[in-house]
């Protein structure tokens, strides 16, 4: 029986070979991470979380900070997990090719689960959660640089990001065999929404719209409401370590909830899962189908909106896809709540961030999730002129509709002074199309139109490019926030123009630069 | 209707395609035959726009494919050998939408796809998703598609792999009504039964050089009536034998023969 080591040693090689990068003259970009990008990175949040933790100890009030950023990393690292756990999982076990060279492999159902989950757990989200315990431990060490607090860190890290997947273990019991991928990749994201609105719940509960920053200045700090520990299992996991780092004795009431929630979380449903899986009740596929009224074929005529009909309704149906842009949504919805609850800038400015993200992010999915089926536009009469214009329609349509859902949202809770929307409306067209543009742009650049594997092509560039993205995001909120310059009309309406004629000139040169890269590829399909 | 001249891939050092001359004629059933490797499919993306030939010429109706690609993509309809097909659009919605990217009117491609349905036999899984369907059904969908614009010169990339004898005698059939409608079809495969059966000329290719052209007839009369089998295995240096599978010794004995897991001898 093959050894535990050697399957992982297999994955490695696969994600070296595949994920980072697809073939061999794309590992320069795997290079390019593991030497300029991981390692600042890494050295960047070890300062940062250590400085924290020996100012935290010098505090009057350090210890009930360190619970608060304890517990806010922990809570991280669990709707990072749950963001991506309940389909990842489902697909790991139930859908994944090498899964399913695995189940035929002569191993026990339990052993097939115990390699699918330690593989998932060790490699799922790998790269953000090495950051993010990165800056745990070292907060932790130097906050208390004792070998039980690093015991205690360590476990209970370990303990956060496994109870994800007994959540989404509970799902696959659940909805297995009566559904298939798609369904768990949308519980994906209702997950994490519904997750992500619970913590902003019980934030609004308790707290002041300033708590956040006046919790980062250390001015004041209010302690864990008991809601927040018995709801939410990264807060009670994270009292128990805080209790260590503080030496304030065992906190017998905490982890007995702690080893309670643990039984129910993680215990509960490997043994539901283990057992399904040695009752061989895999999902069955089954055809889908569309009603006649939902299929959407009305509309105007010609292969370009032919093009951008068919790319929505790729996106409507397909979970990966919808699934990236909803989670960007939230998260930049998240942000944007905290800023503007804080209200440093105004409303518009924050909204144009939302509208730039999403659009950059649109533009980098609809040029690959054409997929294979490329082949049909490379082989009927369509321009490369009119297939990218139909690609930067269809990202704009996506991000029109999912900015709007936000907005009006948005609108709901806050008062909006008509400047603010009177600018929103000025402006957001302009960086709706800077932003998909740019998308565009990278997709079709770093994608290389090699559409072997496309998605898996454009990953890692998409990732190092989508910080730059952001990056130039607050550049361009910042320069939008700058226009209330009401003492200085003439610097106003200057400020706008050299913006909006900046925003329309790289939209002329990312498209004349995606056409062309369009024309000159040839199809290896 | 469609010519090859001095058509030539290279890719890196490695000549895929090695100056090629055909003419194939309208209405006739063209069958392109070679080993895997031997060069097809790479003739035919050069043939359909979506390779650059590295020297040569290929032209559809007197048109040359690289000087005004627009044009020829528009007489011509190709299906790959994968039907690589939009998951997540059903069958009536895939149709319409090839329809309408060869510029048919929205109505007309619609009411053509109801037509392609019935004539492939997909009525009854018009709103079903292409993720649904098995490999067999994609290839008559794939058809059905390349076929929408009804075009003058249609490109098959081994159409019947995959397919069980009742589907694979279906495409020979429409394949055939096609030509007889005026339709040229230029089919690659490596399934001598095919070319036998229903192709009106053959070309055997190998190594990227065309060996062999003609009728079924003239290839048999030049090689003294031996059988296609035997003449594209002369051409194609198979006539040698197979090689000999890997002895008991060097396979993995049955596990429940022990730790060792070898057979006795």
């Amino acid at each position: 029986m093959i050894g535990f080591h050697r399957l992982l040693s297999y994955r490695l090689k696969a994600l070296w070979n595949g994920t980072l990068s697809r073939q061999a003259r794309h590992r320069g970009l795997n290079w390019a991470m593991l030497l300029f990008v991981i390692p600042p990175s890494l050295l960047f949040f070890w300062g940062a979380g250590t400085a924290m933790g020996i100012e935290a100890r010098s505090m009057a009030n350090g210890a009930e900070l360190m619970n608060w950023l304890v517990i806010g990393l922990l809570a991280a690292e669990f709707l990072l997990m749950l963001m991506g756990e309940v389909g990842g999982f489902a697909n790991l076990i139930f859908f994944s090719a090498r899964g399913e060279w695995l189940r035929r492999a002569p191993i026990t159902g339990r052993r097939y689960l115990y390699y699918q989950i330690v593989e998932g757990v060790l490699v799922m989200a790998a790269v953000p959660t090495f950051f993010l315990f990165t800056i745990y431990l070292s907060l932790i060490l130097g906050y208390h640089a004792s070998l039980s607090a690093l015991v205690a860190g360590v476990v209970t890290f370990g303990l956060v990001r496994l109870m994800p997947l007994g959540l989404s273990l509970v799902m696959v019991w659940a909805l297995i065999p009566r559904t298939d991928r798609e369904t768990f990749r949308w519980l994906d994201a209702a997950f994490g929404i519904l997750f992500g609105f619970l913590m902003l719940a019980l934030w609004r509960l308790h707290y002041q719209p300033d708590t956040l920053p006046r919790l980062l200045e250390g001015a004041y700090v209010p302690p864990v409401p008991r809601m927040l520990v018995t709801l939410f299992p990264p807060a009670a996991v994270g009292t128990v370590v805080n209790s260590v780092l503080g030496d304030r004795g065992f906190p017998l009431e905490t982890v007995v909830l702690v080893v309670t929630q643990s039984a129910l979380l993680i215990g509960l449903p490997l043994a539901l899962a283990g057992r399904m899986i040695d009752e061989g009740r895999f999902p069955e596929p089954a055809p889908s189908t569309v009603s006649r009224a939902r299929s959407w074929l009305r509309g105007p005529s010609g292969p370009l909106a032919a093009m951008v009909r068919k790319d929505l309704l790729v996106f409507m149906r397909e979970g990966r896809l919808g699934l990236r842009l909803v989670s960007s949504g939230v998260v930049t919805f998240l942000f944007l709540w905290f800023l503007v609850s804080s209200a440093p800038m105004g409303p518009a400015a924050p909204a144009l961030l939302l509208v730039f993200i999403l659009s950059s992010e649109a533009g980098t999915l609809v040029v690959p999730s054409e997929g294979k089926g490329v082949v049909w536009p490379a082989v009927a009469p369509i321009s490369p002129f009119r297939f990218i214009l139909g690609k930067m329609i269809s990202a704009l349509v996506l991000c029109g509709f999912l900015s709007t859902g936000f907005f009006v949202f948005l609108a709901a809770v806050q008062h909006w002074p008509p400047q603010a929307l009177g600018r929103l409306l000025l402006l957001a067209p302009p960086v709706a199309l800077f932003g998909a543009s740019m998308g565009v742009f990278l997709a079709s650049r770093w994608g290389r139109f090699d559409w072997d594997d496309p998605r898996r092509m454009l990953h890692p560039a998409a990732q190092i490019f989508h910080a730059l993205v952001m990056g130039l995001g607050f550049v361009v909120t910042v320069v939008a926030s700058g226009l209330d310059a009401a003492s200085d009309p003439f610097l106003h309406r200057a400020v706008i123009a050299i913006a909006l004629a900046g925003c329309l000139g790289f939209v002329a040169l990312a498209l004349t630069d995606a056409v062309r890269t369009a024309r000159r590829r040839e199809w290896t399909l | 209707m469609l010519e090859a001249l001095g058509l030539t891939r290279d890719y890196g050092t490695f000549r895929a395609v090695d100056h090629l001359d055909l003419v194939v004629e309208r209405g006739e059933l063209f069958g392109f035959l070679g080993t895997n490797g031997a060069g097809k499919t790479t003739t035919v993306k050069m043939m359909v726009g979506l390779l650059r030939p590295t020297e040569g010429t290929a032209r559809v109706d007197g048109v040359d494919v690289a000087g005004d690609p627009a044009r020829v993509k528009s007489m011509v309809g190709y299906v790959a050998e994968e039907p690589q097909l939009y998951d997540k659009l059903t069958v009536r919605e895939f149709l319409a939408f090839c329809g309408e990217l060869y510029g048919l009117r929205a109505a007309e491609s619609r009411r053509r796809a109801e037509e392609w349905m019935e004539f492939i036999h997909l009525r009854d899984r018009a709103d079903q998703l292409l993720e649904g369907l098995s490999h067999g059904t994609k290839q008559r969908v794939a058809l059905g598609a390349a076929l929408i614009h009804r075009p003058r010169v249609l490109f098959l990339d081994e159409p019947t792999v995959g397919l069980d004898p009742r589907s694979a005698r279906q495409v020979k059939d429409h394949l055939r009504t096609l030509c007889d409608g005026g339709t040229t079809v230029f089919l690659t495969t490596h399934i001598l039964e095919i070319a036998e059966r229903i192709c009106d000329r053959v070309g055997i290719l190998h190594h990227g050089k065309l060996r062999a052209l003609g009728t079924l007839d003239a290839l048999r009369g030049r090689s003294h009536d031996r059988s296609l089998e035997d003449i594209f295995l002369e051409l194609t240096g198979g006539s040698e034998g197979a090689p000999s599978p890997p002895s008991d010794d060097d396979a993995p004995g049955d596990p429940r023969d022990g730790e060792e897991g070898r057979r006795p001898a």
